[in-house]
């Protein structure tokens, strides 16, 4: 990612001042705005993230709001990172003092969607729900952004066209790539969650803006919403699958001509298959890639998609998890048909921001133990802490040099509670633990278990990439442990999903 | 206006001139300013230069046309020019001996200059703590100014760009000390000549005589042999609990741990890791690695090998091993930068490349890193970064290089696998690849390049054999390549084109 996004959640700063008083609502009513208006909400939230330096924790309660819009069914659609992490929700409609307690149906963070729930059914008289788009809108087209940005209390309508409609990456997990809309409309910190209309109907939700540019926002368009209702449509959110392939281009003579390509043919030659990705044991690394469900695969990786000319990873993003893919291949020299399903398990060495999930921990003897995650990649990358080197290595290529072999997870000793038993361990903070006590880990459980057995006395701690190994005697530590424990005021030891 | 500014120019002068000649150390004479121009391999395109610098520095006359100064200095000199203070006489000089290792080097005077002294200067022995010393530079008028350090502090520390320690004494200097290789005197002898400066702080650290006197020595007798290694790592031995884990007596504070061996060197197959090393030529060394010296003092024991010992030489160590002392002899031997897997090249010596189909293909080095700028370890990647950091100097076997796929130059032979770069590459033409031998022996056998393994991806590039012939003329006239590879590069040269 080359320029950082902001996401549009306005911090709860602006006053409320007796201004709001003076405005006559409901005014605006030439072009059909006023039905765009019924439906759209603003939603105030209360949330606490974790705290990942001090993971027994949370992190201080703040205020945001955001912007809802109500569609059939008594939903209420708005972003993830709008009710991410929420103690506290509620609703408000525009011109109504009263706020209404609402509660997150389903959220989707691979894809910054959320569906809310509103009790009251109080809240809904006087609502119109607003309707979604029957298409995108094509480049140029006219659209205009309802929400509640910073700037004012009430009502905001901004307008502008279609800028750009690309693939890109949805801030909110940091990883997930999505198609996007791009308007030129303003979309402001408060508008997230909030729609984007073409021709009176939804066809994105704003999201996202551009820090470094001028007049760039960013919608969720329909297609993306569309996945997300129907996965949720039976009742659970599985999130997008992954197919799990890498990819040379199909272009190099050279390579077509050892692959045995005839001039005719267009495809991609897979150079990698992700051991989490549903095309592992389907797929394999040297395939020629040919179509995927019908559509010719060009030898840059695109297909033409309803008149478009699309990676053909957009055509998976209608997929849902448990559906499939056929593909065409050339395997060997030979043509042959591939059935791919969606079935591909939960990767947990993908560090997607983490959300709504109390982060799992494991303290002995003041040392914190912690699986790796995105939040301690972060805090690492601007430090000059020690091992660092081993932690981003480890981090990035799990897979692609194999070190996740074995693991179901990396374990990092991620912080030191000082105490004269670990006075020592500095140089070894930040190391991913390969043996305690002798025994290899391969998850954090393994460091709990692993910790009941010291050796003649001793527990001893390998990382990976230190020849150093750390000692504590076993006795010493055990005393320590709770002393330490309470001294920092932990009430748990340890925290397990 | 002018006229004023002139007589208090002339004033300062005046005054300027009779200060130094107030205390004019006769050896003052022996005072050189040293300019060097520098011209290296462009890491980046190692067929040709990368611009040309310039550094500036003093150096002192050790004998007839011999002058003394440091490596840092002179390192890839094209160009030495040698200004006597107060004349605008340029002389030339030439690099004769350097050492990275002591961050020493010799240049020898190719013109005469009889205003020189021309007897051998004498070494002072070593300096004690709070030793009074002159320091000789020139002002900014070219006028010899010498100027009083105390020395604050004997140490090893790092003297240079190797992460070698050396013995060198830290100075507080009264003015500041402008630059490198200024002498610093006591009793008329040489103490030794300045490194470091912080202008700010007016501290200097010095390269002190006892380690001058070994290189002039061991220059005085070729081929010079450089100062011993033991190669090994080692950690301080301070916790008490790892102190215990080891067995080592209670009551014993002795002992440095043994982390790994260098492969090739003495230690490699003597020494393993968890050995304690007790005493070292029969110094006692402490848990810090401290030991006391008869002239020095409390002193790392770096010095025991690289201060006392030469190349060729054993030391005696008495090591703690599965809980019992043995007596150990280790061979000594010079270190080499090119032992290493990752050799730091600081004298840009590894231009071998290979560069066709566009590939460019050459040993990674430390020097290559740091030309990506300050940030170099993510531009290069969280993998070469951590190879470079914990294994840069434990090749398999001797010889050992990584051989990196820097970049490729784009070309219609090359489609599809032009974003490849600081890649390792594993194979060529399904040969395993150990350095840039390999790849030149693996191309000679099939007479071109026709395929590339690279450790992240699990498919090779393959090139077609007509197509490269013809593609490699057209990069090498496009690109301007003087040749295909640096053997051929050397050919070229010799001829003289």
């Amino acid at each position: 990612m080359r320029h950082s996004r902001s996401i549009l959640l306005a911090a709860l700063a602006l006053a409320c001042l007796a201004l709001q008083a003076c405005v006559t609502p409901g005014k605006v009513t030439a072009n059909g705005i006023d039905n765009a208006r019924l439906g759209v909400v603003k939603i105030h939230v209360s949330s606490q993230s974790e705290d990942y330096q001090m993971p027994w924790q949370s992190g201080r309660p703040r205020g945001g709001s955001g912007t809802g819009f109500l569609i059939e069914g008594k939903r209420i659609l708005s972003n993830a990172h709008v009710v991410s992490n929420a103690r506290f929700i509620q609703v408000q409609k525009d011109g109504d003092p009263k706020k209404y307690i609402a509660k997150v149906a389903f959220i989707a963070h691979d894809c910054d969607l959320a569906m809310l729930e509103v009790e009251d059914e109080l809240f809904f008289e006087g609502m119109k729900p607003v309707s979604l788009a029957s298409e995108i809108p094509s480049l140029n087209d006219d659209v205009y952004v309802v929400g509640y940005p910073m700037g004012g209390q009430r009502v905001s309508i901004t307008r502008g066209v279609v800028s750009r409609i690309d693939f890109d990456v949805y801030s909110h997990s940091g990883l997930d790539e999505h198609l996007v809309m791009q308007v030129d409309a303003a979309i402001n910190p408060g508008n997230s969650g909030g729609p984007i209309f073409y021709d009176g109907k939804v066809a994105a939700v704003a999201f996202q803006g551009l820090r470094s540019g001028d007049n760039i926002g960013y919608g969720i368009p329909l297609p993306v919403i569309e996945h997300f209702l129907k996965d949720v449509s039976d009742g659970k959110y599985n999130g997008y699958p992954e197919l799990g392939v890498d990819f040379i281009e199909g272009h190099n003579t050279g390579l077509r001509k050892a692959y045995k390509m005839d001039v005719e043919d267009s495809g991609i030659v897979v150079n990698y298959v992700d051991p989490y990705g549903s095309a592992k044991d389907r797929i394999k690394p040297g395939d020629i890639l040919l179509s995927i469900d019908g559509y010719n695969i060009e030898n840059d990786g695109s297909i033409a998609l309803d008149g478009n000319t699309v990676i053909f990873a957009e055509l998976m993003e209608r997929k849902q998890w448990g559906e499939a893919v056929d593909f065409r291949i050339m395997r060997e020299g030979a043509y042959t048909n591939v059935h791919v399903k969606f079935d591909n398990p939960a990767d947990p060495f993908m560090y997607r921001n983490v959300y709504d999930e109390k982060p799992e921990y494991f303290i002995m003897a003041g040392l914190v133990f912690a699986p790796v995650n995105r939040a301690l990649l972060y805090t690492v990358r601007h430090s000059s802490v020690p091992n660092r080197s081993q932690l981003f290595y480890f981090s990035n290529f799990a897979k692609i040099d194999d070190l996740a072999t074995g693991r179901e997870e990396f374990v990092v000793m991620m912080r030191r509670l000082s105490h004269a038993v670990n006075a020592y361990a500095d140089t070894f903070m930040n190391g991913i633990v390969s043996e305690v006590n002798g025994k290899k880990i391969s998850k954090l459980e393994d460091v709990k278990e692993a910790f009941t057995k010291p050796h003649e006395g001793f527990h001893t701690i390998k990382f990976e990439g230190i020849e150093d190994k750390l000692v504590m005697e076993a006795g010493r530590a055990d005393e320590a442990d709770s002393e330490i424990l309470s001294s920092y005021g932990i009430m748990k030891k340890e925290y397990f999903k | 206006m002018t006229r004023r500014l002139f007589t208090a120019a002339l004033l300062v002068a005046a005054l300027a001139s009779s200060a130094t000649a107030s205390n004019e150390n006769p050896n003052s004479k022996r005072l050189v300013e040293i300019s060097v121009t520098r011209h290296e391999t462009d890491p980046f395109l190692p067929w040709q230069k990368a611009r040309p610098g310039k550094r500036n520095g003093y150096g002192v006359v050790v004998r007839k046309n011999i002058i003394l100064t440091t490596e840092t200095l002179v390192r890839n000199s094209k160009v030495i020019e040698i200004n006597l203070p107060r004349s605008e006489k340029k002389l030339r000089g030439r690099s004769m001996l350097v050492d990275i290792q002591s961050n020493l080097a010799l240049i020898e005077l190719l013109d005469e200059a009889e205003t020189l002294p021309q007897a051998e200067l004498p070494l002072a022995d070593a300096l004690p703590m709070d030793a009074k010393t002159t320091i000789c530079q020139t002002d900014d008028t070219s006028a010899i100014q010498t100027c009083d350090g105390t020395v604050i502090q004997v140490s090893m520390s790092r003297v240079s760009s190797a992460s070698f320690l050396m013995l060198s004494c830290k100075l507080l200097t009264e003015p500041a000390v402008y630059n490198q290789g200024a002498p610093v005197f006591s009793d008329g002898k040489l103490a030794g000549i300045t490194i470091n400066h912080k202008r700010s702080d007016r501290e200097c650290l010095m390269i002190p005589a006892p380690v001058i006197r070994r290189f002039l020595n061991d220059a005085k007798e070729p081929p010079y042999s450089g100062f011993p290694s033991a190669g090994f790592y080692w950690a301080k031995l301070v916790d008490p609990a790892k102190r215990k884990f080891l067995g080592l007596p209670k009551d014993q504070e002795q002992g440095i741990e043994i982390l790994s061996t260098i492969p090739g060197s003495g230690s490699d197959e003597k020494l393993k890791p968890s050995d304690v090393i007790l005493s070292i030529d029969g110094s006692k060394v402490d848990s810090l690695g401290y030991y006391k010296d008869q002239t020095h003092g409390r002193l790392l024991f770096p010095y025991l090998i690289n201060g006392r010992r030469s190349a060729g030489e054993s030391i005696e160590m008495t090591v703690f091993r599965d809980k019992k002392e043995i007596e150990l002899t280790i061979p000594l031997s010079p270190w080499k930068d090119s032992m290493s897997l990752i050799p730091e090249d600081h004298e840009a010596q590894m231009n071998d490349y290979i560069a066709s189909g566009g590939l460019i293909m050459r040993e990674l080095s430390g020097r290559y890193l740091r030309a990506h700028g300050g940030d170099w370890e993510s531009r290069v990647g969280p993998r070469l970064a951590y190879y470079y950091e914990t294994i840069r100097s434990a090749p398999e076997q001797p010889g050992d290089r990584i051989v990196i796929l820097a970049g490729i130059l784009p070309d219609t032979v090359n489609i599809g696998y032009q974003h490849v770069r600081n890649e390792i590459v594993t194979h060529v033409n399904g040969n395993e690849i150990r350095n840039i031998q390999d790849v030149f022996d693996a191309v000679d056998k099939e007479g071109g390049l026709r395929t590339v393994k690279l450790k992240s991806l699990d498919i090779e590039l393959v090139f077609d054999a007509e197509e490269l012939e013809e593609a490699n003329e057209r990069i090498l006239s496009s690109y301007r390549i003087p040749a295909i590879d640096s053997r051929k590069l050397e050919e070229l040269e010799n001829k003289g084109f």
